[in-house]
Order: C-alpha cells, then sequence, then structure tokens
C-alpha cells in the first residue's frame, strides 16, 4: 500500500515501512539501543533525504523507547538519579546539536558530517565492546567473579553523589558531561546513542549491566524528545506520518527484542552488538571512499529538507 | 467564413471531452469565439497530492483550424537549485565545488507532433527555450574552477532519472485532420505550485498560434494539513510529534502487557 510522507515529500510502501521499524524495533529492544544507527542509514537507502532521516529517526527513537523503558522499568532495572543527570546534560546538547545540523545542511556537508560521524563512532564503539566481550568471555573462564567496576581518574572528581540502585558513589559530572555528548549526536546522527551510552556507563560510571539498558533507554526518551523538537523548529525536518509507521513496527518488535535479550548472556549480546555496529559503520566508510556512481548530488539552494 | 462552423463542432467535441475526462466546465468552449486557429484543454486543472498519490497522468486535447504542427511544453514552478560535485580528497569523497543556479524549472517535458528539429528553426527554439536540453540555466554563483556546462548536464542528468524532464518529445497523438491528444505524466514526487502549458501551432516555422492552460498541483488532504502545520506552527507541531511517539510506545507496551 503506497503512502505518501508529507515531509519527505515521496510515497512509499506502508507495509514495508512497517516491516523495517519491526526489525529495528526487536535489535532496539535486544540490545538497548534506540535502532536509531539502523533507521538512519535505511532511510537514506530508501530515498529519504538525511535531513528527514534524522528529524524523522529522534521521533521513532521515543516511541522505540518507551516500550522498551517500561519492560525494563517493569524489572527494576532504571537508574531514575543517574538517569535524570544524564537527561539534564542531553537537554542542551540536542539543542545545540540540531543548531549546528542546521549550518552543516546551508553548507552542503551535513551527509558527510553525519556519515562521518557514524564511522568514526561505530568503529571505536564497536571495537572496545568487541575486545570487552572477548575478554569477559575468556576471564568468566578462570575467575567465578568479577570486581564491580575499576578505579580511575573518573571517581577523582568532585561533586559525589550516592546512587542507590546503582550501588555507587561517583561524581555527577561525568552522566552529565555523557548525556550532553549524547545530545549532540542525537542531533546530529538522529541516534538514540544507545550504542555509545552503554559502554560508556558500564567502563566510565562503572554502573551494573543489568541497570545500564533500562537506564540508557530512559534518558534516550528524554534526549530524543528535545532533539525531535529542536529539529522541528529549526529544521523542519520530522515526518510524523513515517515516524509513526516505523514506531508501529518498531514498538511490537522492541518487545520481542526485549524477551530474546534476557535469554542471552551479557557478554555475549555485547559481542553481537559490537559486530553489528563494526558491520553498520564498515558499510558506511565503503560507500564514503568508495568512487560515487555520480559524483554530482542536486538539492534546493534554500533550505528546504 | 466557411472556417466558422467547423471550429465551434470542433469546440464542442473537444468541450465534450473534457467534460466527460474530469467534469471541467464549458468555458473553453467559450474560446471558440476567438479568432485563434487553435484550442487546448486539460482532463485537470487541479491536481492535489494526497496521501495515496502515487504519481498519476493528465490529458491534453486540442484543435486546430489550418494543417500544421503543434509544440507542447509543460513547465513547473521554478526555483534557485544548486548542484555539488563531490572530489576525492584524504580518500574520501566530499563536496568540493558547487554551482547555483536561478529559476530552475522543477518539472519540464515536451510534446511534439513530429521531431522539433523538423517543425522549428534552431533559432527560435533556443529563444522559446523548447526542449529540456535548452532550458536556459542561468548562474548565480559558482565554487568551482571547471565548466559549468557539466553541472548543467548532471542537473539533467538527475531531474531526468527522477521522471521530472524528459529530453525526447513525448508523442502528440492526431484523432483526424484537426483534432489531437497528448498524455502528460507526472511522477509521484512532482513538485508542488503553479504548472504552465504552452501550446504551439506552428506551419512552415512560424508560430501561428499560442496558447496557455494552467495546471495546478497542490498538496491536498490530510498530508496538505500536516505540511502546512509542520511549516506555520513549529513548536506545536514539535510537542504533538513527541506526545504521539509516547502514546504509540505507551499503548504498545501496555498491549503486550495484557496479553
Amino acid at each position: 500500500m503506497e503512502i505518501y510522507l508529507p515531509i519527505a515529500e515521496l510515497s512509499a510502501n506502508a507495509l514495508i515501512l512497517l516491516v523495517l521499524g519491526g526489525g529495528v524495533g526487536l535489535l532496539s529492544g535486544m540490545f538497548g539501543v534506540g535502532g536509531g544507527f539502523l533507521m538512519t542509514p535505511l532511510l537514506i537507502f530508501l530515498g529519504v533525504t538525511p535531513s528527514v532521516a534524522v528529524g524523522t529517526g529522534t521521533n521513532l527513537i521515543i516511541a522505540s523507547s518507551v516500550s522498551g523503558t517500561m519492560a525494563h522499568w517493569r524489572r527494576g532495572n532504571v537508574d531514575f538519579q543517574i538517569g535524570a543527570l544524564i537527561s539534564c546534560g542531553g537537554v542542551g546538547g540536542a539543542w545545540l546539536g540540531a543548531f549546528l545540523f542546521k549550518l552543516l545542511r546551508d553548507a552542503g556537508q551535513v551527509d558527510l558530517v553525519v556519515s562521518l560521524s557514524y564511522v568514526v563512532f561505530l568503529t571505536v564503539v564497536g571495537c572496545l565492546m568487541g575486545v570487552e566481550s572477548i575478554r569477559a568471555t575468556v576471564h568468566r573462564q578462570r575467575t567465578a567473579r568479577r570486581k564491580a567496576h575499576h578505579h580511575t581518574w573518573i571517581h577523582g572528581l568532585p561533586l559525589k553523589f550516592r546512587f542507590r540502585r546503582s550501588r555507587l558513589y561517583v561524581s555527577a559530572i561525568p552522566p552529565f558531561a555523557l548525556g550532553f555528548l549524547m545530545g549532540i549526536l542525537a542531533s546530529i546522527m538522529g541516534v538514540g546513542g544507545g550504542f555509545f551510552m552503554v559502554p560508556a556507563m558500564i567502563y566510565l560510571i562503572g554502573m551494573p549491566t543489568a541497570v545500564v539498558v533500562g537506564t540508557s533507554l530512559l534518558s534516550i526518551i528524554v534526549i530524543s524528545s528535545v532533539s525531535c523538537f529542536a529539529h522541528a523548529v529549526n529544521n523542519n525536518n520530522v515526518d510524523i506520518i513515517l515516524g509513526l509507521l516505523l514506531a508501529v513496527g518498531a514498538v511490537i518488535g522492541a518487545q520481542y527484542g526485549t524477551r530474546i535479550g534476557g535469554r542471552i548472556r551479557a557478554e555475549h549480546l555485547r559481542g553481537l552488538l559490537a559486530l553489528m555496529v563494526l558491520a553498520v559503520g564498515g558499510r558506511l566508510a565503503f560507500s564514503l571512499v568508495v568512487m560515487p556512481d555520480d559524483p554530482f548530488a542536486v538539492a534546493p539552494l534554500w533550505g528546504t529538507p | 467564413m466557411k472556417r466558422a462552423p467547423g471550429l465551434a463542432r470542433i469546440a464542442l467535441a473537444l468541450g465534450l471531452m473534457a467534460w466527460f475526462a474530469a467534469g471541467v466546465s464549458a468555458t473553453q468552449a467559450v474560446a471558440a469565439e476567438h479568432e485563434e486557429p487553435l484550442l487546448i484543454a486539460l482532463s485537470t486543472q487541479r491536481i492535489e497530492i494526497d496521501s495515496s498519490f502515487a504519481g498519476t497522468s493528465i490529458i491534453l486535447f486540442g484543435a486546430t483550424d489550418v494543417a500544421g504542427d503543434v509544440v507542447i511544453s509543460v513547465r513547473g514552478p521554478e526555483e534557485p537549485v544548486v548542484v555539488r560535485r563531490k572530489r576525492q580528497s584524504a580518500g574520501v569523497w566530499i563536496n568540493r565545488e558547487a554551482i547555483a543556479f536561478r529559476n530552475v524549472p522543477g518539472y519540464y517535458t515536451v510534446a511534439a507532433s513530429r521531431p522539433l528539429e523538423e517543425i522549428v528553426p534552431a533559432e527560435l527554439l533556443d529563444r522559446a527555450q523548447l526542449g529540456s536540453d535548452r532550458l536556459l540555466l542561468e548562474v548565480i554563483w559558482f565554487e568551482t574552477p571547471g565548466d559549468a556546462d557539466d553541472f548543467r548536464a548532471a542537473l539533467h542528468r538527475h531531474r531526468e532519472r527522477d521522471s521530472l524532464y524528459r529530453s525526447e518529445p513525448a508523442v502528440i497523438d492526431f484523432i483526424d485532420e484537426r483534432l489531437f491528444r497528448t498524455e502528460i505524466e507526472l511522477p509521484a514526487h512532482v513538485p508542488t505550485g503553479e504548472y504552465t502549458v504552452e501550446a504551439l501551432l506552428v506551419v512552415d516555422g512560424e508560430v501561428l498560434s499560442t496558447r496557455t492552460a494552467a495546471l495546478s498541483i497542490e498538496k491536498g488532504g490530510f498530508s496538505a494539513d500536516i505540511f502546512a502545520f509542520a511549516r506555520e506552527d513549529e513548536a506545536l507541531y514539535g510537542i504533538v510529534a513527541i506526545a504521539l511517539a509516547l502514546v504509540a510506545g505507551w499503548l504498545g507496551s501496555f498491549a503486550f502487557r495484557k496479553g
């Protein structure tokens, strides 16, 4: 069934959009990521402009994160204190990111910056997670218990608070800074940032793996909402119809994803996520380096998305 | 005077056809009173792009009073366009060069009863900008040491790939010696705005008569409302988008909990 998308200004098959949303939702539930890092490139592949793909991505991520968050909330896997700190930082970052996005679009460099950001972040995060996943799998066989977290320079920072759910006594600065960075990423790349936030929470803040996914999803809801609003106001690139169709699929997919994710061992889950992250990053890097079919691109001069 | 009854009959037939096709009022038939030896009518003058729009085609009917050739051009709304060229630097392909063109039509097609060059002298083709290859693309600014023609060619290539331009003229069918029809194909992503349909009656390389008709393509129904909402009330649109996403997520979660 063909449906006209009013902001993307093109017709697309509604069924394909539902299935696409479902597939991304499944992965999002499994790994606790917003799924935006898959959705944005897929939408661009479908012919949606990078601008609308990013703006609509922020909208979709809200929906797919709500169901995931509620599923984790019921299991008591959300640290609301750290979530609130990350969200506060995210509000500022998301707004700044949407403004930077507008500047880049006017300069004709949005596609490049979006792709390059993907390549850099996905490669770095994928490698870190992959190495850690392998190490954790090997260590499990030798030692029965791991230390809760390592002590680093992070623990020398001021403004320390006690976070009961995570059983941590750490500075409030790293979660806030992490949120700010996530906000910028959310607005420029159209991602929730879970693929970056999850490892940062584990390795930088030292949160227990059990609460990381739920807490990151909660922060993603807040950050994506602010980012979505900033894009709607600054760039007019949020397509409600496209977003809702993808969201319906994503919400259903995420429910199954959460169930599947619960049955897989945490370090294996991280290993799988690392592989997926590296695959998307590699594909994007390839498209940047390989000679394009047509080196020319045509766009309206004034900022219609 | 011998000509008049024939023209009236043709106009009547034309009016009927148009009326059957899309319920166009009989205003076209009134034009028969004029001396012009050429008449045209579109099967529809207004197209609404709603959520189920997947491209359409409209039919142009016409009648001539004298034997001759007919050339029809359809020109969409104009806007400035920038064409960028990627260059490889440090292994990565980056938008490096750009040229902006003034008044580029978002849609352009031509239909002709015979190959254009056989009907109209080359000089007139250029002056009237007939055929997408002859569209005057004026440079506003450029950031390239290269030739603007490469960028013009790229613009044509892209528009042709998207079925918005066609370099080969479409066919005009003559139903009899005086009556003709042609189909105007509009793809799914046709730009919205005001279109001008221009018909020329050419005899011996001279334009005997020119007729224009207006075609308006608008976003209609629900999708037009959404588009206008997103532009005119940006903040509220953003809040609604967030609320819808939250509700969609919550409903999904709720439904699955019950199940």
